[in-house]
């Protein structure tokens, strides 16, 4: 058996330069017949060489490169089960000590070299090092100490990659193993598959100890010989027989079975006198049953439902799998944390019965088949988000109850894209960082195979050179290349044996502990992967029920409220949703003005139309004109009403594909769910026709004309992938519903908990805004009412609730020190500046913005004087100053003549001010120009919502609008085919602007400012407005540099009335106000308004 | 030790020369005595180097082979 035993894949992190897949295939064409993977103090690899293996009909072995003390590598074969324990043993410890360095002694093997081969290692490795500087004593005490520690399956390695140097080498390495009588073996010491690949191996290693390529480094490669070799070229290297023999000998001894091919699932804890799982998971199911079905008609349908998944669960042994979830369901709502099941596993009535999911799937008719059937491998995924504030709670609950050797998170790996490949090969190529960075904003988010298809982008930035055809070719070659390994964000493994028998564990940057295989190697262990997700909406409607129940004194309804109430449907039909899971985005509120949901259903639909699969796919129109009878339902083929009925027509839901496969395609189920997977998976053309001709092919026996089956496989194909199940719509759109009810009837809690997780996109300022649109007030950070968190209060029982801002809103207050503020509180509240300095001593910057934030306007008036005071406290408190005791009785630190007469703050100050610590002014930054925008005539925004359309015509024009305010949104979604979305906001409400691809290239450089005037046609849609610009101006000069946010407005303190505009803009504008204008001797550009002449409203710019 | 990166002439199989000519002198082979192969600028698109120590009638000589051209690398003292 000719085998290849030491071979680093990219899995070695930028220390390898091909995958195990390249590798077994380049070995298979070789005839190499057994192939061990050696990656670098990891086995990240192991699950994909065994797949492509065992494809390949290639024996793998299971190996890697432990790292040293001394940082040279030392390779360790897996000889059997037990020796692969023993390797991941030693690789969890040597990632435990250091997470970034990972290294053992040779004292630390230790009790774990049972059933290991060990290969001394190739060039680099400490017996390598010792014989090329010719000190052969120290090598042969090396040898004898690694012969102690593993016996017989100990061996020299020889390896010759047509260095200077290596035959010699060799010759010295077979001649001190025969001296010390072990054996040799010859190795290939493969750094990548084939010779080509050497080119990105050599980058690889550049990136990783952070070269250009025109830098020398001792572990650069000078050829591209360290790649595959058939036996006869290895041969004519390594003129050693016994060597080859060895190697053979070896690659027959390891028998190692890794894959179970069926699921492990965690052992789940049965009652007392309870033996069997399948029959205990049915008592719990037929227990609920009756109390979540009450009506008898629906209950035996349920009943008969249940019966059959049951008899699939037990089928696949997943019994204990479902008990496990319901394990962790129950104890996270023991401990009161809010959890959601959601994903495919919406689908299973088991599920809802249990508790996992709260989605009845009788009511809305979900197919189980989309989460589990007989032909499914694997464990099926149940996604459940956990409050994101107590997720931790729960995964420390789970590694308690199911061992801490059982339970890890499952890793994500982070392969090369556009731009991060762009970015790393153009640093090596020697691109000054400026230009790399320009390169890198010059193309989009894309993967790095697709890097030609910007060539011209990036010619534009860097110019053309010859290097830049080898920065596309190199950027290509890291398509795929995984960079680094990255935590899972809720995959959590349960295993019923201790993990380190079959995966490393590792510690991530954060210290949670991390396996070294993705969701899908995971799963190819038979191991259970249990999504334990953070939803910080979860979060907030969990805060929003504490602050509820603590100031009214008795607990919201929400989980009993009527899923029917016309208060929350009137909320969302008016697009009122910022704040809303899900329906909070422009683009979602456009569709809610054309969508008008009534009934809970419709949330379901909304949930799901707004997604890239129907609205690329053109499929959101036909829907909303379908639903409001302005165009006749059509179903291409009879056999798709049933399946189409309830969404008008039209594919909304994964599942649909699923029956359409089923019902029109002739496909069994479990075939039909095959069928939507793969159609998901594979966009190659090859693929996707194999995939028509099944289709249309199953279409047409069952008597579906061709061309129809065609159209229908068309708008298949179009949707898979990237829609929604409905399950997962259902499981959302409650949680939508949900939000949307506690912000209608308890807008100031829901808001102040909103506030607190911040799980959507919008600005604090715009949140403010819309609280107070909604009657509730903000009130100040204050030093003696504010606590940690966003908090509610009022006055007399009969005020309004208003929101009070927390003392760790402000910046540079952590929630530490807002903690030490509370608690001093609990004393007393503080009756002065000085009383808090003395008693709290905080730092500098803390009392500062403090002051600044105006958390000290209650006890010292202003922000101004409060700032005066903490300097002079500050300076008078300071340590040198501080050294004697002070008395109960004594004068007080500051006297009245310590504080001159102050002005108070301007409005424009104050602004500033409020923006620069907690992150929103107490006005709107728009409203300190709005009189000088009404000189202009620019509108308000709220002016838009005062409009009506009236259009008899689609042809008819739109009413003309021009507006202004701060942009609190820019987006350019990649579904939107160049379209740019901006949302402006001021006093008055906000809006969005639609810039088309032909306008952004005239306007860019303005509407990327932080603040603009707009002008342009108004569409107006049910209670959505949205202005396609044609003209913008930036407000800077108007509005002074309030960019929406406080880093922004350092330095520009004070708004400035004066415009700058070039005479060009100036004349766009006037043109724009449809009003005279006029030069005069100064210089000064006059417009003539509807009022007197406004002289000083705008000048032309000087510079 | 002396550098001299000056074409040469080889002549027999390339892989196992027999004989080089290099300005007027003749320099037959009698051993290979180390093969190694360098090929490091590849963004240069720099050729693969075939070197060869050589054991000759003359010395010990070091060349090496780029595409079909060859270049009299050092000649040993």
């Amino acid at each position: 058996m000719f085998a290849c035993l030491h071979a680093r894949s990219w899995f070695s992190f930028l220390n390898g330069g091909s995958s195990p897949e390249a590798l077994a295939d380049r070995a298979s064409r070789l005839g190499v017949k057994a192939l061990a993977l050696t990656d670098r103090n990891g086995v990240y690899g192991a699950a994909r060489l065994h797949k492509v293996c065992t494809l390949l009909g290639i024996k793998p072995i299971y190996g890697a490169e432990l790292t040293l003390d001394d940082g040279t590598p030392l390779v360790l074969l897996a000889r059997s089960n037990d020796g692969y324990a023993n390797l991941c043993r030693l690789l969890t410890e040597a990632h435990q000590r250091d997470r970034l360095d990972p290294r053992l002694s040779l004292d630390d093997l230790g009790e774990y070299t049972a059933d290991l081969f060990c290969l001394t290692g190739a060039r680099g490795s400490r017996l390598r090092n010792l014989v090329e500087e010719r000190k052969l004593n120290e090598a042969r005490r090396l040898l004898r100490r690694l012969r102690t520690i593993f016996g017989d399956s100990f061996f020299v390695e020889l390896c010759h990659h047509a260095r200077r140097g290596d035959s010699m080498d060799n010759a010295i390495l077979f001649r001190l193993a025969a001296d010390e009588d072990i054996a040799p073996v010859a190795s290939g010491d493969v750094h990548y598959a084939a010779g080509e690949d050497y080119m990105r191996y050599d980058l690889l290693t550049c990136i990783r100890l952070g070269l250009t390529v025109f830098d020398a480094h001792r572990e650069r490669p000078v050829n591209a010989e360290a790649c595959l070799r058939s036996r006869e070229a290895m041969r004519c290297l390594i003129p050693y027989p016994a060597a080859f023999d060895n190697a053979a000998r070896i690659a027959e001894a390891c028998q190692v079975e890794l894959f179970p091919g069926h699921v492990v699932p965690p052992h789940t804890r049965l009652p007392a006198g309870v033996d069997d799982g399948a029959a205990y998971l049915r008592s719990l199911c037929r227990a609920a049953l009756s109390r979540l079905y009450p009506h008898e008609k629906a209950r035996a349908r349920a009943a008969a439902l249940m019966e059959r998944e049951l008899a699939v669960i037990i089928d696949l042994e997943l019994e204990e799998f479902f008990l496990v979830v319901r394990e962790v369901i129950d104890e996270a709502r023991r401990r009161n944390i809010r959890c959601a099941g959601r994903g495919s596993a919406a689908n299973s009535i088991v599920a809802y019965l249990l508790g996992i999911t709260a989605v009845d799937p009788v009511r809305h008719r979900l197919l189980f088949e989309r989460f589990l059937h007989r032909g499914r491998k694997g464990t099926p995924d149940i996604d459940v988000d956990f409050d994101s504030d107590r997720r931790d709670e729960v995964i420390a609950w789970m590694e308690e109850r199911f061992g801490i050797e059982q339970t890890a998170m499952t890793a994500t790996l982070i392969t090369y894209r556009l731009r991060s490949a762009l970015r790393d090969s153009a640093k090596t190529l020697g691109y000054p960082l400026p230009l790399v960075d320009r390169m890198c904003k010059a193309v989009p988010h894309a993967g790095a195979g697709q890097v030609r298809v910007y060539r011209d982008n990036l010619a534009e930035v860097a110019g053309e050179s010859p290097l830049l055809e080898t920065l596309l070719d190199m950027v290509e070659r890291l398509e795929g290349c995984p960079r680094h390994l990255g935590l899972h964000s809720g995959g959590m493994v349960l295993s019923r044996i201790p993990l380190y028998k079959l995966t490393p564990v590792q510690v991530s940057a954060n210290g949670v502990k991390v396996v070294q295989f993705d969701k899908d190697d995971v799963e190819a262990f038979g191991l259970v992967k249990f999504d334990v997700l953070g939803l910080r909406m979860l979060a907030t409607i969990g805060e929003a029920l504490e602050v509820i129940e603590r100031s009214e004194g008795r607990a919201a309804p929400l989980d009993e409220a009527p899923l029917d109430e016309p208060k929350v449907f009137n909320l969302i039909r008016a697009g009122k949703t910022i704040g809303v899971f899900q329906i909070e985005s422009q683009g979602q509120m456009h569709l809610l003005a054309q969508h008008q949901p009534e009934v809970f259903d419709d949330l379901i639909s909304e949930v799901a139309l707004f997604r890239p699969g129907p609205l690329q796919g053109g499929m959101v129109n036909p829907f909303v004109r379908r639903r409001r009878g302005m165009e006749p339902v059509h179903y291409e083929h009879p056999d798709l009403e049933p399946v189409l009925r309830d969404t008008y027509g039209v594919i909304l839901f994964q599942e649909q594909i699923l029956e359409i496969a089923h019902r029109f395609a002739g496909m069994s189920l479990e075939e039909a769910d095959d069928f939507r997977a793969l159609m998901s998976k594979f966009r190659d053309p090859g693929e996707m026709e194999r995939m028509r001709g099944a289709f249309v092919g199953g279409a047409v026996a069952r008597g579906v004309p061709p061309a129809t089956a065609d159209s229908v496989f068309d708008k298949v194909s179009k949707f898979v992938g990237y829609g929604f199940c409905r399950s997962h719509a259902a499981a959302f759109a409650k949680t939508v519903y949900q939000s949307a009810w506690l912000k209608v009837f308890y807008p100031a809690a829901y808001m102040a908990a909103f506030m607190q997780h911040r799980p959507g996109f919008y600005p604090l300022l715009t949140l403010e805004e819309e609280a107070r649109r909604m009657g509730v007030a903000i009130l100040l950070p204050c030093i003696n009412r504010s606590g940690v968190r966003y908090d509610i209060e009022r006055g007399a029982s009969d005020e309004p609730w208003r929101i009070r801002k927390p003392l760790s809103s402000i910046k540079h207050v952590s929630d530490e020190d807002a903690r030490a503020v509370v608690m001093e509180r609990l004393a007393a509240p503080f009756s002065s500046v000085e009383d808090f300095m003395l008693r709290v001593r905080p730092a500098r910057d803390v009392a500062e913005a403090l002051a600044r934030g105006g958390a000290f306007d209650g006890l010292a008036g202003d922000a101004r004087r409060a700032l005066w005071l903490v300097g002079v406290l500050l300076r008078r408190l300071a340590p040198e100053q501080d050294d004697t005791p002070r008395l109960a009785l004594e004068t007080p630190l500051v006297a009245p003549s310590d504080v001159p007469a102050l002005e108070q703050l301007n409005s424009g100050e104050q602004v500033a001010w409020d923006f620069a610590t907690h992150g929103a002014a107490r006005v709107h930054p728009m409203t300190l120009i709005r009189r000088s925008l009404n000189d202009l005539e620019v509108r308000p925004i709220g002016t838009a919502y005062r409009m009506r359309s009236r259009k008899r015509f689609r042809s008819d024009p739109d009413p003309q609008l021009l507006t202004a305010g701060i942009v609190i949104l820019r987006q350019r979604p990649p579904t939107a085919r160049g379209v740019m979305f901006v949302t402006i906001e001021d006093e008055t409400g906000f809006m969005q602007c639609v810039v088309l691809p032909e306008v952004q290239e005239i306007l860019m450089r303005t509407i990327t400012g932080p603040a603009l005037i707009v002008q342009g046609p108004l569409h107006i849609m049910g209670n959505w407005r949205g202005l396609v610009v044609e003209q913008a101006w930036p407000l800077r000069s108007v509005a002074g540099g309030f960019s929406g946010h406080p880093s922004a407005s350092g330095g520009q303190d004070q708004h400035v009335r004066q415009a700058e505009y070039s005479e060009q803009e100036l004349r766009a504008l006037s043109k724009a106000m449809r009003r005279e204008y006029m030069v005069d001797s100064d210089g000064r550009l006059v417009v003539r308004t509807s009022g007197p002449l406004q002289q000083d409203a705008v000048t032309r710019r000087t510079s | 030790m002396r550098m001299y990166l000056e074409p040469i002439r080889a002549e027999g199989d390339p892989r196992r020369p027999r004989r080089f000519v290099w300005r007027k002198h003749i320099l037959d082979v009698r051993e290979i005595l180390e093969r190694w192969i360098s090929q490091t600028q590849w963004w240069n698109q720099e050729e693969r180097r075939v070197y060869m120590r050589v054991l000759t009638g003359e010395g010990i000589v070091e060349v090496y082979r780029s595409g079909e051209r060859w270049t009299l690398s050092r000649i040993m003292d």
